[in-house]
């Protein structure tokens, strides 16, 4: 078993145990980037083994905050696996420690793939934009992460939720505004821009850095492109809702 | 003026004048509550009309209504359960976008939603819906928010009495009330041309035109309202916008435009 192998399958059995385990980055300070890429391909694919199938990706790390908090200067990304996308109800016992972000997700209405893609040509692959939550949850310990431990874990995804319209754009995306309430108080807004400045240049990005590794984005996949405001913690009771402008509503309740 | 529970008058003639004072000279004071502790929200309000009433002397006039502490956030931390308000004078008014630091004395600057009143509005009951019908047309402006304390450090009354820390304001240009939900509305932010803050209307007191609304209640207490023509920025959208000499503030708010800011020293 290569190195990639082991941290997969140690990262395998903390999703389905729900038990976290320690930072690879604790005992491995120089794991980079791309030794993580490699453990979250592997461990992709034991999910895929086991009869998943990626259906999107997600961009985390898209805001400058984040990305300073981290020392980056780009963001990271992850498979969005079937079993992952929910309706209306996530169920917090299968989740570790979650936060709820809003973002808007994009549908893809054909193939696309880099390098060199300009955000013109990515946006023409775009069918439309959904308002989506994501529920973040991380396998590593107290959320510890440094990059190479949250890209292992793919990008420390928990679920995500869809709003079933996809919604043409003939807008600009960076102005979407956002409303993020929390069992219906307001705690968070946010707006398109907050998502690498634009989510069209998130997609873009993405496109480019997976033709590195020799993935084209499918038709049909959606990629969500990153929160609009800082995640917000989420236990079994609670609703997290994301009223977005011109996109609707959607929400999560917890249980 | 006879209830025992208020400062007495030449009490607050003084604490208005030291604030006006601070400003026109540019040198920061002591906050007032440290020297009055129990000063009172409605001592507070009496200060900043007479602040009001030495500009009105000096030959400035009424123009609008600002709103603050609108964020439940900015509330919980001041300990406090309602916004604030305080008047808007002409000279504060910017209307080519260029702000000097020179009149100022720790400035800082956030989006906020601007409502130019068609009629006058008053009334104990006035809620969002009826302000919207009131509204004359919105624009986007940028707030620039200036305390006459040191450190920009204020208990919540303190501030109310400091005109609600009113500096200036830069106009965006006007737009017609738009057909759809305010609370919903994106803005960015970008300074010097990055990307700081992205929010929607509803920081803003959960929806700006009930922003509004608290405030034209809240006048109804002491028999006042607002006026036809009147501008009222119903409160911050974003954290704050730290500001020097050359930064330049684009604001950008979705069906409503875009107001900027070139700062000068």
């Amino acid at each position: 078993m290569t190195i990639a192998q082991q941290r997969a399958q140690a990262l395998y059995e903390a999703r389905r145990d729900r038990r976290p385990i320690p930072p690879f980055t604790a005992t491995d300070p120089d794991m980079s980037a791309d030794d993580a890429y490699e453990v979250q391909t592997r461990l992709a694919e034991m999910l895929v083994a086991e009869g998943d199938q990626i259906v999107g990706y997600k961009l985390g790390l898209t805001s400058k905050a984040m990305q300073s908090m981290m020392g980056l200067t780009e963001p990271d990304y992850g498979p969005v696996l079937s079993s992952m996308v929910l309706e209306g109800e996530v169920d917090s016992s299968a989740l570790i420690q979650p936060k709820a972000e809003a973002e808007i997700a994009l549908v893809l209405n054909r193939p696309l793939s880099g390098p060199n893609l300009t955000p013109i040509e990515a946006a023409r692959a775009v069918g439309g934009a959904v308002a989506a939550l994501e529920v973040v949850d991380s396998r590593i310990e107290d959320w510890k992460i440094r990059l190479a431990d949250t890209v292992s874990d793919l990008a420390s995804i928990g679920a995500v939720m869809m709003s079933s319209r996809i919604v043409p754009i003939d807008f600009d995306l960076r102005l979407v505004g956002m409303v993020f309430s929390h069992n219906g108080s307001v705690v968070a807004t946010g707006a398109g821009a907050a998502a690498l400045g634009n989510p069209i240049l998130a997609l873009t990005w993405l496109a480019n850095t997976l033709a590195g590794y020799g993935v084209t984005l499918e038709e049909g996949m959606f990629i969500m492109t990153g929160s609009l405001h800082a995640a917000v913690e989420v236990r079994s009771g609670d609703v997290a809702r994301a009223d977005f402008d011109r996109l609707g509503p959607v929400a999560i309740r917890m249980v | 003026m006879t209830d025992p529970d208020l400062l007495p008058p030449n009490i607050v003639n003084r604490l208005a004048g030291r604030l006006h004072e601070a400003r026109l000279g540019r040198s920061p004071v002591a906050r007032l509550t440290d020297s009055y502790p129990n000063l009172t929200e409605a001592d507070a309000y009496r200060i900043a009309d007479r602040g009001v009433a030495l500009r009105m002397a000096a030959g400035e006039r009424v123009v609008g209504a600002k709103l603050g502490f609108t964020s439940e956030a900015m509330r919980t931390a001041m300990g406090i359960d309602s916004p604030n308000y305080g008047w808007l004078t002409d000279p504060m008014i910017v209307s080519d976008g260029t702000v000097s630091l020179g009149g100022l004395i720790h400035p800082k600057a956030e989006p906020e939603i601007g409502f130019v009143l068609a009629r006058d509005l008053a009334g104990g009951a006035v809620s969002a819906a009826e302000v919207l019908a009131a509204t004359a047309f919105v624009m986007p402006v940028i707030e620039v928010v200036d305390s006459r304390f040191e450190d920009f450090r204020f208990r919540a009354f303190d501030n109310t009495a400091d005109n609600s820390s009113a500096g200036m304001v830069v106009l965006g240009r006007r737009a017609t009330l738009p057909d759809f939900d305010l609370s919903r509305i994106g803005v960015v932010v970008y300074v010097n041309g990055e990307l700081l803050y992205s929010a929607a209307g509803a920081a803003a007191f959960g929806y700006p035109a009930a922003s509004v609304a608290w405030l034209v209640r809240r006048l109804a207490e002491s028999g006042r309202g607002l006026k036809a023509g009147h501008l009222v920025i119903s409160g911050g959208l974003t954290g704050p916008i730290e500001l020097e000499p050359g930064t330049f503030v684009n604001v950008e708010m979705d069906r409503i435009g875009s107001v900027t800011m070139s700062v000068h020293s």
